[in-house]
């Protein structure tokens, strides 16, 4: 609970967090609709989600590279507890963001969206999935600055192509039978099955984002010093 | 810090083989790629993964292929996923658990490729669980080695330490027993045969020749008795034991507390190399009194009989302090229960009011 409450506590220190995760992505909120769909914004807000992720998981590149991991190690606190602790928190940070960006989406779009609560539940995957992404993506690296300029480039791609940043009608439909491969690909996908009712395609987007969470998961908590 | 040195392991290779392996199905399902084929994909994925991260017994992975081996009957690109778990099997050397991989190639035609899939991934697989093997065992090799070199470093130190203490006694015991030899044997000889030679002279003088030449005769006969002892004493120089009573002594009222010494029987019967322990034991005990117990007396008797030499060290520190028995079997104890046992001797602790060291060291018969 310590550990939770440390993670919070950081991450809300923060001013550039704050901007990240509660602000900026309420722009996604403005941006109009697609060609017969739903509002462009709520694909783009994925964007947002996956950098808050990356800007979350900080926290633990630091305590790697200032060696905190190695006194966190020593105490009488276990590595599944600590890793736990921090990714939770960032998990409700995520929550949190999600809910106030389907709230917003409601109030300013209004019934554009068919059911909210699976939109709600579509982001939490994806948050858990980006969550998972970030994690994994700085187990490879020593320092923060050095992931994240290859992050930001490596993530913006990523979202180009996967439907997030641009339409997915936009590609070609044999390309776009490939991009599938990307995690972040799942979020328009999803989307896409909200909108035309397809509960199966949404819960196939569902178990995909798990799936793709619970690997990324498994892959980037590897205990690194 | 010392950096450990890269060493390329067989469990990474079988993960760099695996996420090739992982490539090459995705090669293979390329072409028909659809959302049903990546789920399925990142499911077997997700299944390695978690065996990868998590030690997961390699029976419950035949959940997993029975799910893929259903799936394919009515999916046959799926038939093209099972050669993941060959692999997987192979490297955990469970070939038996093949079986159904094999009997579904056997019921749905594939065509080739589905075999040279299959086959390279075994034989990866036990090739490097032949490696692995090897490495295992010789990792237990060097592992017991080392402890081996360990345990005789340590013993080696020992033996080092006790080298100079034992040097130390047998130089002052042979001295002492060469003097004790050179006055009790020779000494009275000479020294008669001294005075004999004088009273020559003084019956010479006097004129008394018979007396004369019959005290020579004697002196001569000292001499020669003399001369003999000599060569007995030689021949049979015997240890002084009284070196080691009073050593002990010695280490009995140098001790920080106050001891109480008592000795019983023979002490004459004690062989050096029985002194020695003694004497080693009784240190080790008292240092060790020091360290962990603050008694108010400490006894040491010593019991001598015709078979077996008794040492029993015992203080009432145990009451004054918190230190539990197996605190207190450190290596000092060890080490002297290990001399002990090496002379079929015997060493016990009994602690009731009292931490007693119960020492039983056996005489040998004879010389």
């Amino acid at each position: 609970m310590i550990l939770f409450k440390h993670a919070l506590k950081h991450s809300f220190a923060q001013p550039v967090n704050i901007l990240v995760i509660f602000i900026l992505p309420f722009a996604a909120l403005f941006i109009p609709f697609e060609v017969g769909g739903l509002p462009f914004g709520l694909s783009f807000y994925g964007l947002f989600n996956l950098f808050s992720a990356f800007l979350l998981s900080r926290l633990i590149v630091e305590d790697r590279s200032n060696k905190i991991i190695i006194r966190i190690s020593s105490a009488p606190i276990s590595y599944f507890q600590y890793l736990g602790s921090y990714l939770l928190a960032f998990l409700l940070i995520l929550v949190i963001q999600n809910t106030i960006f389907t709230l917003a989406t409601y109030f300013y779009w209004g019934d554009v969206v068919l059911n909210y609560g699976l939109l709600l539940i579509l982001y939490l995957l994806y948050s858990i999935m980006t969550i998972s992404f970030s994690l994994c993506w700085n187990s490879f690296f020593r320092a923060y600055n050095i992931s994240f300029a290859l992050f930001t480039g490596v993530a913006s791609v990523m979202c180009l192509i996967s439907g997030v940043s641009i339409p997915l009608q936009v590609f070609p439909g044999s390309i776009r039978s490939k991009v599938m491969i990307l995690p972040t690909y799942w979020l328009p996908s999803g989307l896409v099955a909200i909108y035309n009712g397809k509960i199966i395609d949404v819960i196939f987007s569902y178990i995909v984002l798990l799936v793709y969470g619970g690997i990324l998961l498994l892959l980037g908590s590897k205990r690194r010093y | 810090m010392l950096k450990k040195p890269f060493k390329i392991r067989p469990e990474m290779i079988y993960l760099l083989i695996m996420v090739i392996q992982l490539l090459l199905l995705l090669s293979v399902i390329w072409p028909v790629f659809n959302s049903t084929v990546f789920l399925l994909y990142l499911i077997i994925v997700f299944s390695m993964v978690l065996r990868w991260r998590i030690p997961i017994k390699p029976g419950y992975m035949l959940i997993d292929q029975t799910i893929f081996i259903l799936i394919s009957f009515f999916y046959p690109t799926v038939m093209f996923y099972l050669f993941i778990f060959a692999y997987y099997f192979s490297y955990k050397k469970k070939l038996l658990y093949l079986l159904p991989t094999i009997l579904v190639g056997i019921m749905i035609p594939t065509g080739i490729i589905y075999y040279v899939l299959i086959l390279q991934a075994i034989f990866s697989g036990i090739i490097l669980y032949l490696w692995e093997r090897e490495s295992n065992t010789n990792k237990e090799i060097i592992d017991h080695l080392r402890q081996h070199i360990y345990e005789l470093e340590s013993l080696q130190s020992r033996l080092l330490s006790e080298y100079q203490y034992t040097e130390q006694i047998s130089r002052l015991t042979e001295r002492q027993r060469i003097a004790e030899i050179l006055h009790d044997n020779l000494g009275h000889e000479l020294t008669a045969a001294h005075l004999s030679l004088k009273a020559y002279k003084a019956l010479l003088d006097s004129g008394q020749l018979n007396r004369a030449e019959e005290t020579f005769i004697k002196a001569q006969e000292r001499l020669e008795n003399g001369l003999k002892q000599l060569k007995e004493s030689v021949s049979h120089l015997e240890p002084v034991y009284e070196t080691g009573l009073d050593k002990l002594k010695y280490l009995c009222e140098s001790f920080i507390y106050p001891v109480y010494f008592t000795h019983k029987g023979d002490l004459l019967k004690l062989k050096t190399y029985i002194w020695q322990l003694i004497l080693m034991s009784v240190k080790e005990a008292l240092t060790n009194i020091a360290k962990y117990a603050r008694p108010d007396m400490v006894n040491i008797s010593l019991e001598v009989t015709d078979y077996i030499a008794r040492l029993v060290i015992e203080n009432d520190g145990l009451k004054n302090s918190e230190i539990r028995q197996d605190e207190m079997q450190g290596k000092g104890l060890r080490y002297m229960r290990r001399r002990l046992e090496a002379i079929n001797g015997s060493l016990s602790i009994q602690i009731e009011d009292t931490f007693k060291l119960i020492i039983i060291i056996p005489i040998p018969s004879g010389r």
